[in-house]
C-alpha cells in the first residue's frame, strides 16, 4: 500500500577545475500514496534502507535510520583491517557519491588510473553485497573544456527510481538507463535539444518524484564574455521518467546567470503541497508546482550582500548545494568555490510562502564571521542542524534560533555534507579526514579518521547497516564487525 | 643566491648612469634572487596602518604581474581592453608615475577561470633589457625592450594551448632569456640570445598523458650540480620536477610522479628539489621532495618524501634555514623540517587565500591574500602571526622586493610599502 518509489541517494559534488567545483545533495524517501513526509521519516528511521539518490530522500535532508555503523576503522599499513567489508575500484577523480539501491550501488566517476587512453565520463554499477563491478558505462569528453573540464569525469550523483538509474552525463546529457545492466532506454542531449551552455562541469543530481525527473539543466554564462549567450535555455527541467518526454521547463534565471549552474533540486510537502525547489545561478531559490511547473515562491539568496559601485554583485555566490526540506520550512547556504572564500548565510526559510518571499520568508540567518560559504547541505536531526562551510568548519545551530552551539575547524576545505546515523555526525575534510561527532547540543568529537587512501571531497553516506566513504580512486564500504 | 651570474655585470651596472646600489638590484626576476622569493632587506614594515603606503597608484587594465626593479624603475605587464591589448608597463619607483607603456593587440578567449588573467607573468630585467612574453592561443611573443622602453627584438615561438591561460615567466642566465613553454600543444624550453631573440637551444617536452594538464606555470631556477655545471629545475606534470643544462638544454633527470596539474616554481632546499601538483578544487593536492643528482628517471629512485596536507597549488613555497615554509592556496600555513618533511607546525591563517607566493624579508614571511591583506609570520619552530595589513584590494600578484621596500600589484593598482 505504501509503497515507496523514489529511493533514497545521495550527495553530488560538483567540481569545476583549473579549479573545479562540486556540489553534492541528499534525497528522500516518498511514497506514491501521498503519506506526510513525516509519517515516512519516522518509518525509514526504524529500517535498514537503501539510499537511492543524491542526500538520501526527495527532502535531502541526510539522515540515516540506519544503527550499528563503524565510527571507526583501519586500513592497510601495520594494523590489520577493521570493519572493511569491500573496496571497489573507481577512475581517478570522484566527485559524486555513491546511491544504493535493489542490491546496487551506483556512482560516478572517470576513466581508471591505468587507462591512458582519452578521459572520459564513467558511470560505474557494482554489487552491494561484494563490490563486484556489475556494469560500466562511459561518455567522451566534450571538446571544449570550458564545457566539459578536461580532468573530470562524471559528477552528478544518480538517482535510481524503481528499475532505472538517472543522472546528468558530463555531455550534459539526462540519461534513464536500466539499472540493472546499464542499457540505454533515454537520453536527452539538453545542449543539442534545449539549447544548454554547461560551464565546466554538468553535475547536477536528478530527483524522481511521483514519475517525473527534476535535473537542473546547467546552462550558464559564456567564459569569453561572462554574458549568458542563451537566456532562453532552460535552467530548471521537469521530465516524464518513463519516457524522456520533457514536461514542463523555466528559464528564470535566464540572464542574471552569473557564473554557472551547478546545483540539484529538492522536494518537499508543506502544508499538504508539494514542491519542489531548485537553486539558480542567479543567486534565488526557486520552488515550483511539481506536476505544471507553476512558481510557488522565490527567494534572493543575494538580499543580505551589497552591489558594487560597478552594478556587480558582492560575491558570485549562489545556492548550490540542494535546499534541504524539513517540516514546512527549508534550509540553505549559498557559495561558489571558484569565486573565492567569503562572508556566506545559511538560511532557514519558510516555504509556505507565496511569490517573492525574499522579504518575508527567511526564519533565521547565520552570516557573516559566523559562516562563510557553503556548498554542503545542511542536515537537521531532532531539533539541530549540523552545517559545513567550505573553509572547513562544521557548526551546530539551534534549528528554531539558528543560535550556533559550537563548531570544529576540520583545518581543510569541506565540500562534502554531513551525514546524521546512528547517534554520530560524519564529515569528511577535503584532506582526507572522516571526523564522527555524537550528536549533541555539545560538541563532542568521537574520532577522526585519516587512515583511507586518496580521500578529497566526498561524502558519507549510509544503507543496509553499510558506511561508504567515497575517495578520489576507491569507494570503502565499511560495516561493524567486518 | 647569485645575483649576478657575472662579475662583469656588477661592473656594468655600477658604471652607468643612474649609479645604484647593487643590493637595490635584488628582484629582477619572478619570485626575486633566483626565485627562491627571499630578501635580505631590513626595516620593511611588518605592519602599516590604511595610510601606510609610500604610495599607491593604479594601473590601466588588469593584470597578476609581480613587478621587476632595476635601479629607479620598476616594470610590470597588464591586459587592456579585456586581454584584447597587453602591455608592459614601467614606472618610478620613488612615486609610482608611469614613465612609459608599450601595448600590442593580441586577443584571445578568456581563459577558462577567472582566478586567471590575461597578465600572469612577470618581466625578467638585466642592466640592459627588459623581457616579457605576450601570449594568447595563437601567438608566443617574447619581446626585449631597453630601460627607456625601445623595443630591441621579438620572437613568436608559435601558438599556445592551455586551459587557464599563460602563466610562467622568463628569466635570464648569462646573456640568454629561458623561456619555458609547458602546454597543452607541442612543448618545449627554449633559449634565446638576449641581444637578438635568436635561439640558442630548443629543449623538446613531453606534453603528457592528459594533455588538460600538460600545461605548466613554473618559472625555472639554477642549481650548481656536483659536477660543476649548472641546471635548470622545472615543474610540469609531464616530467615532475626535472632537470636541463642551462647551456645547452641536454636532459639531465626527470621525475613524473606528479598526477595533477604543476603551477608552483620549483625550489631547493639542501639536496631536495620542492615540487607540488594540484587542482583548483583542492582535491589530492601534494608535494614531493626530490633528492638532486640523479639522471633519466628518478621517479622510482629519488622521492625523499610525499606531504599530502595543507600542501599548495598556486603558491611556491619558502625554504630557510633548514625548513620548507607552505602557505596554502586554501590558507593554511605549515612549517616543515626540510630534510625528512616532518610537519612542525600547521596553522589556519583566518579568512585568506592565496595564489600569491610567500616572501622572505628578513627573517619573516609575507603573504599576501587574495582579499587583499598582507599576513606576516614568524620563521622558527613556532607559529606566530606578526601583523596583519590592507593591501587596498585583493591580489594574486607575488610581492617584489627592492631597496627595503615591498612593491604588489593588486587586481588594479600597485602598491609601495616602506618604512615611514
Amino acid at each position: 500500500m505504501i509503497k515507496p518509489i523514489d529511493q533514497w541517494s545521495r550527495v553530488a559534488l560538483l567540481v569545476r577545475a583549473g579549479i573545479c567545483s562540486v556540489t553534492k545533495g541528499i534525497s528522500s524517501r516518498l511514497s506514491r500514496g501521498g503519506l506526510p513526509l513525516i509519517t515516512l521519516l519516522t518509518w525509514s528511521s526504524l529500517c535498514a534502507d537503501d539510499w537511492p539518490m543524491l542526500g538520501g530522500r526527495p527532502d535531502r535532508n541526510m539522515v540515516s535510520g540506519e544503527v550499528g555503523l563503524p565510527a571507526e576503522w583501519s586500513f592497510g599499513g601495520k594494523t590489520p583491517a577493521k570493519n572493511i567489508k569491500w573496496i571497489a575500484s573507481l577512475g581517478k577523480v570522484t566527485f559524486c557519491a555513491p546511491v544504493i539501491s535493489g542490491g546496487r550501488v551506483f556512482i560516478g566517476t572517470d576513466n581508471d588510473t591505468k587507462d591512458h587512453t582519452e578521459q572520459r565520463g564513467v558511470m560505474k554499477c557494482f554489487a552491494e553485497s561484494d563490490g563486484q563491478l556489475l556494469w560500466a558505462v562511459t561518455h567522451e569528453k566534450l571538446r571544449n573544456p570550458s564545457e566539459d573540464d578536461g580532468t573530470i569525469g562524471v559528477t552528478s550523483t544518480p538517482c535510481v527510481s524503481g528499475d532505472n538509474v538517472y543522472y546528468v552525463s558530463n555531455r550534459a546529457e539526462l540519461v534513464c538507463r536500466a539499472a540493472r545492466d546499464g542499457k540505454l532506454i533515454w537520453s536527452i542531449d539538453m545542449r543539442a535539444t534545449l539549447g544548454v551552455m554547461p560551464n565546466q562541469a554538468s553535475s547536477s543530481s536528478p530527483l524522481v518524484v511521483d514519475g517525473r525527473v527534476f535535473v537542473v539543466t546547467g546552462t550558464s554564462a559564456d567564459y569569453k564574455t561572462g554574458k549568458v549567450k542563451n537566456p532562453a535555455a532552460p535552467s530548471f527541467l521537469a521530465v516524464d521518467a518513463q519516457t524522456g518526454k520533457v514536461l514542463w521547463q523555466d528559464n528564470s534565471p535566464g540572464a542574471r546567470i552569473m557564473t554557472g549552474q551547478w546545483g540539484s533540486p529538492g522536494y518537499g510537502v508543506v502544508a499538504g503541497v508539494a514542491q519542489v525547489a531548485f537553486p539558480g545561478g542567479d543567486g534565488w531559490l526557486y520552488s515550483f508546482a511539481p506536476a505544471t511547473g507553476k512558481l510557488l515562491w522565490k527567494f534572493n539568496g543575494k538580499a543580505h550582500e551589497k552591489t558594487l559601485p560597478s552594478g556587480e554583485p558582492e560575491t558570485l555566490f549562489q545556492f548550490l548545494a540542494a535546499p534541504v526540506f524539513v517540516g514546512d520550512r527549508v534550509y540553505a547556504a549559498i557559495g561558489e568555490p571558484e569565486a573565492g572564500s567569503g562572508a556566506g548565510a545559511l538560511r532557514c526559510l519558510d516555504a509556505k510562502q507565496r511569490g517573492d518571499v525574499t522579504k518575508s520568508a527567511e526564519i533565521w540567518r547565520l552570516d557573516g564571521l559566523d559562516f562563510s560559504d557553503s556548498i554542503s547541505m545542511p542536515v537537521v536531526h531532532n531539533g539541530l542542524v549540523y552545517a559545513a562551510d567550505t573553509p572547513g568548519y562544521l557548526s551546530c545551530l539551534d534549528a528554531v534560533s539558528g543560535k550556533k552551539l559550537w563548531s570544529h575547524d576540520v583545518k581543510s576545505n569541506i565540500w562534502g555534507s554531513p551525514l546524521v546515523a546512528d547517534g554520530k555526525v560524519y564529515i569528511q575534510s577535503s584532506e582526507g579526514a572522516v571526523f564522527v561527532f555524537a550528536v549533541g547540543r555539545e560538541k563532542k568529537l568521537l574520532v577522526t579518521n585519516t587512515q583511507l587512501p586518496d580521500l578529497q571531497h566526498g561524502t558519507a553516506v549510509a544503507a543496509n547497516g553499510v558506511l561508504y566513504i567515497t575517495g578520489q580512486k576507491q569507494l570503502f564500504a565499511l560495516a561493524a564487525g567486518k | 643566491m647569485k645575483f649576478f651570474p657575472h662579475a662583469a655585470l656588477l661592473i656594468l651596472v655600477s658604471t652607468t648612469c643612474f649609479v645604484v646600489h647593487a643590493e637595490a638590484q635584488e628582484w629582477t626576476r619572478f619570485r626575486g634572487p633566483n626565485g627562491t622569493g627571499i630578501s635580505t632587506a631590513k626595516g620593511v614594515p611588518v605592519t602599516w596602518d590604511e595610510n601606510g603606503f609610500a604610495w599607491r597608484v593604479p594601473i590601466a587594465g588588469a593584470s597578476h604581474s609581480q613587478p621587476v626593479a632595476w635601479g629607479d624603475r620598476l616594470f610590470l605587464l597588464t591586459a587592456l581592453d579585456n586581454g584584447k591589448e597587453r602591455a608592459i608597463i614601467c614606472v618610478r619607483k620613488s612615486d609610482g608615475k608611469e614613465l612609459w607603456q608599450k601595448s600590442y593587440p593580441l586577443p584571445m578567449a578568456r581563459p577558462g577561470n577567472k582566478n586567471s588573467g590575461y597578465a600572469n607573468t612577470s618581466p625578467v630585467v638585466d642592466a640592459e633589457r627588459v623581457v616579457a612574453c605576450f601570449v594568447s592561443n595563437d601567438h608566443f611573443w617574447v619581446r626585449a625592450f631597453d630601460h627607456a622602453g625601445k623595443e630591441l627584438w621579438s620572437r613568436d615561438l608559435g601558438t599556445f594551448a592551455a586551459q587557464h591561460g599563460h602563466g610562467a615567466s622568463p628569466m635570464i642566465y648569462e646573456g640568454n632569456v629561458i623561456v619555458t613553454n609547458d602546454q597543452d600543444g607541442a612543448s618545449s624550453v627554449v633559449s634565446l640570445d638576449a641581444r637578438t631573440g635568436a635561439v640558442v637551444w630548443k629543449s623538446p617536452r613531453a606534453s603528457g598523458l592528459n594533455p588538460n594538464i600538460a600545461a605548466a606555470y613554473c618559472t625555472p631556477i639554477t642549481h650548481e650540480r656536483a659536477d660543476g655545471t649548472v641546471e635548470l629545475l622545472l615543474t610540469s606534470q609531464s616530467h615532475g620536477v626535472s632537470s636541463i643544462d642551462v647551456r645547452t638544454g641536454a636532459f639531465n633527470w626527470d621525475s613524473p610522479v606528479f598526477d595533477k596539474r604543476m603551477v608552483a616554481s620549483a625550489i631547493v632546499a639542501g639536496d631536495l628539489a620542492i615540487g607540488s601538483c594540484g587542482s583548483g578544487a583542492g582535491t589530492g593536492n601534494y608535494l614531493s621532495a626530490i633528492k638532486l643528482g640523479g639522471k633519466g628517471d628518478v621517479g622510482k629512485t629519488h622521492v625523499a618524501y610525499t606531504l599530502r596536507r595543507a600542501t599548495p597549488y598556486v603558491p611556491t613555497p619558502l625554504f630557510h634555514e633548514g625548513r620548507l615554509y607552505l602557505i596554502s592556496d586554501a590558507g593554511f600555513a605549515s612549517a616543515i623540517e626540510a630534510a625528512t618533511g616532518k610537519e612542525i607546525w600547521s596553522e589556519r591563517l583566518p579568512r585568506a587565500e592565496f595564489f600569491s607566493s610567500p616572501v622572505l624579508i628578513d627573517g619573516k614571511i609575507y603573504c599576501a591574500s587574495t582579499k587583499g591583506e598582507m599576513i606576516v609570520l614568524a620563521t622558527g619552530d613556532t607559529f606566530k602571526e606578526l601583523g596583519r595589513s590592507s593591501l587596498g584590494e585583493g591580489t594574486h600578484s607575488t610581492p617584489c622586493v627592492d631597496g627595503g621596500r615591498i612593491y604588489v600589484k593588486t587586481f588594479t593598482h600597485l602598491v609601495c610599502i616602506a618604512e615611514k
